[in-house]
């Protein structure tokens, strides 16, 4: 049913394919430009691989660095996550929020809405704040509403404006208010450095940088696919990250360092991966699979897990145990490898859909959930 | 420095719509810009245009309307890693941009000035009579 009736929503086609001439033409320009990409994206993918190998290792390594500077936490799943932050903070506080899609994957907005004030900061997700949706795309969550559309969703705010300018402009008004006010910001982390403990994190809109800054205390959610050795493969990272879905350079790189920090390590799933799905930890989740996918291009984000959408959200849901209400989009894919072709990590995702197709096959009920995970990057480093 | 990085930085400056002005004296020149934030670069990577900062300019700038970088010209590395390196030998805490702030996630209409800065501009330190024009010559 829901497939159906994003086929009938021509917005989300209209909206993803905009995006997809706008950055794909970007991409092949950087590409050209900037020819060590490539090295980049090789030498980054080696060393994820060695780090989820042994994330005990690095997650230890990474805590006792961050101590030095920040309240350090380590949470299991996403429901500790929320629990440790929700700890933090208490109640009835002003929280301003930088767009994250691990904060996403724990739900954390709503736990915290419960209680508190809760902002989403990013213009896109902002929309998807108030129009109670999914993000369409990791980097550009509101792209199938129109400028119709989001006239409507932001007056529910009192924000009027009669284009984009205006409607931004008037944005930035009413959250430069709450910036000023907030008791806590609230980000995920595109990178982190292991040996000096850095978060990196990069943006267009300046929404981040007020965000880690202003309020009285700064939360960051570190997911333990972020762990990289040094300061250099991080910046590697966010340079391949933002390069290769069409944002290069990115307009801002904050890499937050202030007193009232506190670092939540998450793990939900990351260092207990079947074999098979290994591969997918070294995604940057740049988000150009989604938009070059031909499935994505007509239902977006109903093609994919939960969270996580597109050809990567399928390895992701996988990790992060929630593909077992979307075990039918499996069965989606076309297998035409495009996914695997435009990504910067090379990653099979073919591979990774057509493992999880048998793993679901060979069990005698197909509602029943896959085999139990093992820990297969274990003490193999 | 190689002529051929400022050259490059200010060909990259201004595909990410940055404005350039060229100036043998440019703390001179950045007081001209009373109304704006002035920062002092840290850095400068020529091929991609993004300017690093010392902490200390952070809440300033990102609250600014019109954001003023000074770049001198010993400041100007050839890539990202080469310029992240020299702004870390002069601070623990820094930060970059490349442009004004912006966005386009309304239809894809790029706005300029979401959060942040609305106006990025960059004062290059340049030997005299060196105009733009004729760098790139």
């Amino acid at each position: 049913m829901r497939i159906l009736q994003a086929l009938r929503n021509k917005s989300i086609r209209e909206g993803l394919l905009r995006s997809l001439g706008n950055l794909g033409a970007m991409v092949e320009e950087n590409l050209k430009r900037y020819p060590y990409l490539l090295e980049y994206a090789e030498e980054l993918k080696a060393a994820k691989l060695e780090v989820a190998r042994n994330y005990d290792y690095w997650l230890d390594k990474a805590v006792r660095r961050a101590e030095e500077k920040a309240s350090v936490y380590i949470a299991k799943d996403g429901e500790e996550a929320c629990r440790i932050i929700g700890d933090i903070i208490g109640r009835g506080k002003l929280i301003v929020k930088a767009k994250s899609m691990v904060s996403e994957e724990i739900g954390l907005r709503s736990y915290l809405e419960a209680e508190n004030e809760v902002w989403e900061t990013d213009l896109g997700e902002l929309i998807i704040q108030l129009s109670n949706q999914k993000p369409m795309h990791v980097i550009a969550p509101a792209v199938h509403f129109s400028e119709r559309e989001v006239i409507r969703i932001l007056g529910k705010l009192g924000i009027e404006g009669r284009n984009a300018e205006e409607l931004a402009m008037a944005v930035r008004n009413f959250l430069r208010q709450k910036f000023l006010k907030a008791d806590f910001g609230i980000s995920g982390c595109n990178a982190f450095a292991v040996e000096t403990a850095r978060i990196f994190l990069v943006e267009n809109e300046g929404n981040i940088r007020l965000t880690t800054s202003l309020p009285k205390a700064y939360i960051a959610i570190v997911s333990l696919e972020k762990l990289l050795p040094n300061d250099e493969l991080a910046l590697k990272s966010i340079i391949v990250q933002s390069a290769f879905v069409g944002t290069f350079p990115p307009s801002y790189i904050n890499i937050p360092e202030r007193d009232g920090t506190h670092i939540v390590f998450l793990d939900n799933g990351r260092s207990e991966v079947e074999e098979g799905l290994e591969e997918q930890l070294t995604c940057v989740k740049c988000g150009r699979c989604q938009l070059e996918c031909p499935v994505y291009q007509i239902i977006g984000n109903v093609w994919g897990g939960e969270t996580y959408s597109g050809p990567m959200g399928i390895g992701w849901s996988a990790i992060t145990n929630t593909l077992e209400n979307s075990y039918d989009m499996l069965f989606l894919c076309t297998l035409c490898g495009k996914c695997e072709e435009i990504c910067p990590m090379k990653i099979d995702i073919p591979r990774i859909i057509r493992h999880l197709r048998k793993t679901l096959a060979i069990s005698e009920d197909p509602h029943e959930p896959p085999p139990k995970k093992v820990k297969f990057f274990k003490n193999q480093g | 420095m190689s002529e051929n990085y400022f050259k490059m930085l200010i060909e990259a400056l201004e595909r990410n719509s940055v404005e350039v002005i060229l100036s043998p004296n440019p703390k001179e020149e950045a007081k001209k810009y009373a109304g704006a934030v002035v920062g002092f670069a840290a850095s400068a990577a020529a091929d991609v245009g993004v300017i690093f900062f010392t902490g200390s300019e952070l809440k300033r700038s990102a609250l600014a309307d019109h954001h003023v970088a000074v770049v001198e010209r010993g400041a100007i590395m050839p890539d990202i890693i080469a310029a992240y390196r020299l702004a870390l030998s002069k601070s623990g805490k820094i930060l970059a941009s490349s442009s004004a702030s912006k966005t386009a996630d309304i239809e894809g209409k790029l706005v300029w000035g979401m959060h942040g800065p609305r106006k990025f501009t960059v004062i290059l330190e340049a030997e005299k009579n060196e105009d733009s024009a004729s760098v790139k010559e």
